[in-house]
């Protein structure tokens, strides 16, 4: 028997998007296969949080950096060190923020003192031991934020909805996760849309106060919650049509199994733990 | 047709749905008797409202288990009472396409989409594989596997929503209106699939109203009307009701494959003005070059179109071809890359959508989407209250317009969101209309509605032409498009496939009879 085929169904449109949302748009799942693609998401799952709680413990400048450099590694090692790095851009005002502060008040104040004054209550003091001290802070922050990314870069929902199955964790609360973190497109898309078509109508949102005027906000806001309604309930129509229910257990087609890179990263961890430890020794800053 | 175990039993369904925001309680079904055998491919058909969708819903136990009204009567689906069993426990024996495909997707790609429905029936692993390779191979969508669902066109999503409900191997599959959203190639495509599922012995249910493609396979009509059934037999025999396609096999798909072939054969040609008319086009496109920021590869490439007052022009082109990009050009929703769109003799591009739409009205698709005042009488007045119009001139002119959409039937002060999705998308077409603006451009207008409305519809742009407005539709439905159109502009791939006037109508003055016989058709 043979069914008709649609060779060329045509693309649809691709990235209509604002370019404000075109940034964030880095720190998505980049498929691939590479070491860290090829990691079981749980085995992801522990190394982030393992390097987080590092990154924590850890406070000299020497330690964060060599774990940032860790990280660093694993990206180029997943072909990804170019993403890694515009993405951390995206936390680069924070970066700033934080050496500055930290070089103003920070905890530990020792060595050549390059400004010191009192404001009021505040007493801001540039200390040597205080500039690295921040700029060790600043580290922390890039490390946690960039295994982080470096997770979400690698892993798919989808392998991440199932290693959270394979976690035990009920069915319900791992599918609504794993739909919720997918419908922000759907979300964004529908109020385009509506925004369009009130345009279209001859609202006034290219200039002038949006939130002056209660209808302005009325005619994107009723169609939006409108539709989203919509979307909610008609999903869940279609889920128990294809046999959604809570509290039954759901198998799974895809098995994760732990295999050598697994195994391999672990190695790697406890490695990376000692080198640190043993740096810590040795430098005390 | 006398087997002794029936796959669906229908006695005395009755359906009745609570009271609405705008303080209706609408009969959807009344005292329904069918009884449907296993391996029958029936179609069921009926204009909107007439309790199509409503009927598909207490196939499965959707009513009475998850939508709100009163039910009486007994349905059995596969020996079983829909009242004493939930939604779920009928998944594995009924399987059900949804009219729109991206509410019913759920996961991230093709193949975890297959999967899900079989995950959650609790099979072993290896059960899952094989059936999601049977499946894959029986719609042909291989080429489909690992693709991420959002990159998929709607009639992509279709395949896969209906692969996602095949490999759960149910003996009855369901469908509501799977042909509204895509073109005629993409049409043919499906009845062949569903022809193709029978012929494996699957009990095929589809409600429709476009029924040209439908009608080569089906074993049985059944038609229905106001909630109750019409009439119900074998293709062809059944008598159509007032409003269905007259004779749909003839007159849908011969002019569509007129319209085709005439594409065929009429290469790249653009037309001047229509003959007997001042050469000054309303908007112009000018080698309009558009790419999505982000997107490698250009959506629009090179239009050049000239559109002219008292003309409807119609374009068409499948699914992601361009049309809706190209529309949204016209009102300044975006701007070209490349080229340049001009209104009258003015570029658009130093002006706002909302300066613009002075001039040009937009209607967008999904259009109901965009209903949010408390009464008909202050939706249809939000855009020409925009535009800084009197508050007499607002009156005039909405009365006019209520009357023209076919709206006089309803309480002007009822809310909006109160109404079935045939009015809103009435409401939201003379939301624009109220306009009253030069140039009137309408995307999709015909989603949803039946071959009654739809006449009332082609009259309804005749009448806007006659008043020399500019009219540009863009629509999949092919019937349609060739029933109102003066000139047809196919896009193929963001570049114009084709660019023809009808000549059989003269843009002047009197139009054929074929026209005249669709207004009196209601």
């Amino acid at each position: 028997m043979n069914f008709p085929v649609n060779p060329e169904e045509p693309q649809p449109d691709k990235g209509r998007k604002p370019k404000k949302l075109r940034r964030l748009e880095i720190l998505r799942f980049s498929p691939g296969d590479s070491f860290l693609h090829r990691l079981d998401p749980r085995t992801k799952l522990l190394a982030l949080v393992i390097v987080s709680v590092v990154s924590l413990l850890f406070s000299t400048l020497a330690a964060l950096v060599l774990l940032f450099f860790f990280e660093l590694l694993l990206a180029v090692t997943s072909g990804l060190a170019k993403k890694f790095l515009r993405a951390l851009t995206l936390i680069l005002p924070l970066f700033i923020l934080v050496i500055v502060l930290d070089s103003f008040f920070s905890k530990a104040s020792s060595g050549p003192v390059y400004f010191s004054a009192q404001i009021g209550f505040l007493h801001p003091e540039v200390t040597l031991a205080g500039v690295i001290f921040a700029i060790a802070m600043g580290f922390r922050l890039l490390t946690l934020a960039g295994i982080s990314f470096l997770f979400i870069m690698t892993t798919s929902h989808d392998d991440f909805i199932r290693s959270l199955k394979n976690m035990r964790v009920p069915p319900t609360l791992s599918f609504s996760l794993g739909y919720a973190l997918r419908s922000t497109t759907s979300l964004t898309e529908d109020t385009r849309q509506i925004m369009d078509a009130q345009r279209s109508r001859g609202l006034e949102l290219d200039r002038g106060n949006a939130i002056k005027n209660r209808n302005k906000l009325a005619a994107l806001f009723i169609p939006v919650t409108v539709s989203l309604l919509k979307r909610s309930k008609n999903t869940a129509d279609a889920m128990q049509a294809r046999g959604f229910r809570q509290s039954m257990p759901h198998s799974c087609y895809k098995s994760q199994t732990f295999g050598r890179p697994d195994a391999l990263m672990g190695i790697i961890l406890v490695v990376l733990i000692m080198i640190l430890l043993v740096t810590n020794w040795f430098f005390s800053l | 047709m006398t087997n002794p175990d029936p796959a669906v039993i229908i006695r005395d369904l009755s359906f009745r749905y609570p009271t609405t925001l705008s303080g209706r309680s609408v009969t959807a079904l009344n005292h329904v008797n069918l009884t449907i055998y296993p391996g029958e491919f029936t179609l069921i058909t009926g204009p909107s409202g007439s309790g199509k969708s409503t009927l598909a819903r207490c196939l499965n136990g959707l009513i009475p288990h998850a939508t709100k009204g009163t039910m009486e009567g007994t349905v059995i689906v596969k020996g079983r009472n829909t009242r004493d069993y939930d939604v779920p426990e009928f998944a594995p024996q009924v399987g059900m396409v949804f009219q729109d495909p991206g509410y019913q997707l759920v996961t991230g790609d093709v193949e975890s989409e297959i999967a899900f429905g079989l995950e959650i029936q609790n099979l072993p692993e290896q059960e899952i594989r094989a059936r999601l390779d049977r499946t894959v191979d029986l719609l042909h969508i291989g080429h489909l596997m690992g693709r991420p669902i959002g990159d998929l066109s709607w009639g992509e999503r279709q395949r896969v929503a209906i692969a996602s409900v095949i490999a759960i191997q149910p003996s009855i599959l369901v469908m509501d209106e799977p042909f509204s959203g895509i073109d005629a190639s993409a049409a043919q495509n499906l009845a062949g699939l569903l022809a193709g599922l029978k012929s494996l012995g699957t009990t095929v249910i589809v409600f429709e109203h476009r029924t040209a493609f439908l009608l080569p396979v089906t074993d049985r009509v059944i038609v229905m009307q106001a909630g109750t059934v019409l009439s119900d037999g074998k293709p062809g025999l059944s008598q159509p009701p007032p409003g269905m396609e007259s004779n749909p096999s003839e007159k849908g798909s011969s002019s569509a494959a007129k319209i085709l072939s005439a594409r065929e054969n009429s290469p790249h040609v653009i037309p001047g003005p229509p003959c007997g008319q001042t050469p000054a086009p309303s908007l112009s496109l000018r080698d309009v070059y558009y790419r999505y920021p982000g997107a490698r590869t250009f959506v629009l490439e090179g239009i050049t179109l000239d559109f002219y007052p008292g003309e409807l022009t119609v374009i068409t082109g499948a699914n992601g071809s361009g049309k809706t990009t190209l529309l949204k050009h016209c009102n300044g929703l975006l701007h070209p890359d490349r080229g340049s769109v001009l209104l009258g003799t003015e570029p658009l591009a130093q002006k706002t959508v909302a300066a613009t739409a002075r001039a040009v009205g937009l209607l967008n698709q999904h259009a109901d989407y965009q209903l949010f005042e408390s009464t008909i009488t202050e939706e249809l007045a939000f855009g020409p209250r925009n535009l800084g119009k009197t508050e007499e001139e607002i009156k005039k002119i909405t009365k006019d317009v209520r009357h023209r959409c076919s709206l006089d039937h309803i309480d002007p002060s009822t809310p909006p969101l109160g109404l079935s999705g045939g009015e809103k998308q009435r409401v939201a077409l003379a939301g624009i209309l109220t306009m009253d603006t030069p140039v009137i451009i309408l995307d999709e207008p015909t989603f949803g509605l039946d071959q009654d409305l739809k006449n009332t519809f082609t009259g309804f742009l005749r009448g806007l032409c006659d008043a020399k407005k500019t009219v540009i539709v863009a629509t999949h439905d092919e019937e349609f498009g060739t029933a109102c159109g003066d000139r047809f502009i196919r896009i193929a791939a963001g570049r114009i496939g084709a660019d023809y006037r009808d000549t059989s109508r003269s843009v002047s003055g009197a139009y054929p009879d074929k026209r005249v016989a669709d207004h009196k058709g209601r």
